[in-house]
């Protein structure tokens, strides 16, 4: 199950909460996280790694960054 | 990044400048560890769980020994003096520190000279030292307790032990005496209020009232007014408006006191465990009250800037 | 050297006409010694008054402790032998802070919790072990908190013995109510 959080525009904490609510709705899977400043790809990072997920890729895209996180 | 200053209550405590982590009930720094109990530990293990839950990096730490006779303190203040001009943190909150006019001028002095002024937060002996040497406006915010609140109404009293007895802490006197501190000139940007309410307040007035759970035993319990100091700095270190941060972090602590089932007996470390939790309720209700609101960039660098 | 040497006595700048010329301040190097001073004249039977400094000695956390100028002999003597030396006398030149002397009083359930000042004290009404304190700003709450709390009234450190500041004895004024309110 794959999903996309689109958290670009979004000023601090709101892409970490973001994130956080959408793991708490899947619960397990992959989810692709965009962001488009460096504070928001490492917290979201951070808070994502906090919960047992994985961080498995972090690519630049457009002027932020595509980050998939995941968990079995 | 955000940085912490206070005294932990333990006489050979170093001085140490570093990283601060929170493993089982002991906050670790620099290779000394501190039991969390009410003062700068719970302060700092409170801003440690909050920071975790919003992705934060582990919050900075100044800290050093002192039991009350204020040698740490005043090794601490001179270190401050040295160094902080040198970091570049954005926020910083000085806590549990022994109250000295002269010392605390000197480290505000260093902070206003630095290039990007950090946002600057106060409570315990910080905020009384603030206060007592006439500078409480050069701050962004405090978090005094309603006793603190009447002692900053009282432009004569130089510490809340000498408060004036006409200047009465009482919850319907809140609107009153903030507005009493403003026209002195004592009291920062913002306050944070608590009590058996908690008030968001500004020059204008006040801005929020939080009552929510309402646990008569969090009075009691020592370090529950530490908790909500560090998670306000956890949220103001995300670049939230500092109202805003306020806000919430009444609501988050009054849940994770309520979360640990309150006595009058109950210790901290309890209260800070359920913090996390509390964060995400509290921000679910946000979201499905508020909807999320988008900012633009430019809104978002500015609201970070004072 | 005598007693009397290690003092000058400073003239008040800008005197007011209501200067209290019989009434004089004991300064100390800090909180803790005007705590030891204070007991050490109160068990002499010296009526004195532990008071905030006048703007012109404040530095931080103060106290002072007032006497009456004419009794300045005796009582440097009393304190000699107390072993803690004032480091100056000066008069009384404008109107003392008062501290504060309303408590609150809290039942909390089989909890009882005293305010004095910006200092709270919570004891268990059954056991009367101390099971809180709260308020506070200084350095030495969080160590008096340490000492204190999880032990009987009756065995736990008084602030008064191992306290430093202000906020210290605010504890102590309300460590003394709660002995008041909870003594048979």
């Amino acid at each position: 199950m794959n999903t996309t959080v689109d958290a670009r525009g979004f000023s601090c904490p709101q892409p970490v909460l973001m994130t956080l609510d959408e793991i708490t709705k899947v619960d397990t899977g992959e989810i692709v996280v965009l962001v488009d400043t460096d504070t928001s790809k490492e917290n979201v990072s951070r808070a994502a790694t906090s919960k047992g997920w994985q961080v498995k890729d972090v690519q630049e895209e457009g002027e932020g960054y595509r980050i998939t996180i995941s968990k079995d | 990044m955000l940085a912490l200053v206070g005294t932990v209550p333990h006489r050979d405590f170093p001085l140490v400048d570093s990283e601060v982590s929170l493993h089982d009930d002991e906050v670790c720094i620099q290779g000394e560890q501190v039991t969390v109990n009410r003062g700068t530990p719970a302060l700092l293990a409170a801003t440690i769980k909050a920071g975790e839950f919003l992705g934060q990096p582990a919050p900075h730490g100044y800290l050093v020994g002192d039991i009350g006779l204020g040698d740490g303190s005043r090794r601490l203040y001179e270190y401050l003096i040295q160094h902080l001009g040198e970091s570049d943190f954005q926020a910083i909150t000085f806590h549990y520190m022994q109250p000295d006019i002269g010392c605390h001028n000197r480290v505000l002095f260093v902070m206003e000279q630095m290039s990007e002024r950090p946002i600057l937060i106060a409570d315990a002996g910080s905020m009384y030292a603030a206060k007592m040497s006439g500078k409480a406006m050069a701050y962004d915010l405090f978090t005094p307790d309603i006793g603190e609140l009447a002692f900053l109404a009282d432009e004569e009293a130089p510490h809340p032990f000498y408060t004036r007895g006409f200047i009465l802490h009482e919850e319907n006197r809140v609107p009153e005496l903030i507005a009493r501190a403003y026209a002195h000139k004592n009291a920062p940007q913002n306050l944070l209020v608590k009590g058996e309410q908690d008030y968001v307040a500004n020059q204008e007035g006040i801005q929020a009232t939080i009552n929510h759970p309402m646990d008569e035993a969090m009075e009691a319990i020592g370090g529950t007014g530490d908790t909500l100091t560090g998670i306000v700095s956890a949220l103001i270190s995300t670049g939230m408006e500092i109202g805003e941060a306020a806000t919430i972090a009444a609501r988050a602590n009054r849940l994770a006191g309520h979360y640990a089932e309150p006595t009058a007996a109950t210790q901290v470390m309890e209260i800070v465990s359920h913090i996390p939790k509390a964060l995400e309720d509290v921000f679910c209700e946000k979201n499905r009250g508020e909807g999320w609101q988008k900012l633009s960039q430019k809104e978002s660098a500015a609201s970070a800037l004072k | 050297m005598s007693v009397l040497g290690l003092f000058k006595r400073k003239q008040p700048k800008g005197s007011s006409p209501d200067q209290r010329r019989d009434r004089g301040i004991l300064v100390f190097e800090n909180t803790s010694e005007v705590i030891r001073a204070e007991t050490a004249l109160k068990k002499e039977g010296w009526k004195i008054r532990v008071m905030g400094p006048p703007p012109e000695v404040r530095s931080g956390c103060d106290l002072v402790i007032e006497i009456p100028l004419i009794e300045e002999l005796s009582i440097l003597r009393t304190l000699q032998a107390a072993d803690v030396t004032p480091k100056d006398i000066v008069p009384v030149s404008s109107p003392l802070l008062r501290p504060v002397d309303l408590f609150q009083t809290k039942e909390l359930g089989r909890y009882l919790m005293i305010r004095a000042a910006n200092m709270k004290l919570t004891i268990d009404k059954r056991t009367l072990t101390i099971v809180n304190v709260s308020g506070g700003g200084c350095p030495d709450v969080p160590y008096l908190a340490q000492e204190m709390v999880g032990k009987p009234l009756a065995d736990a450190p008084s602030p008064r013995e191992i306290g430093h500041t202000l906020c210290g004895y605010a504890l102590q004024l309300a460590y003394e109510e709660v002995k008041r309110q909870c003594s048979p």
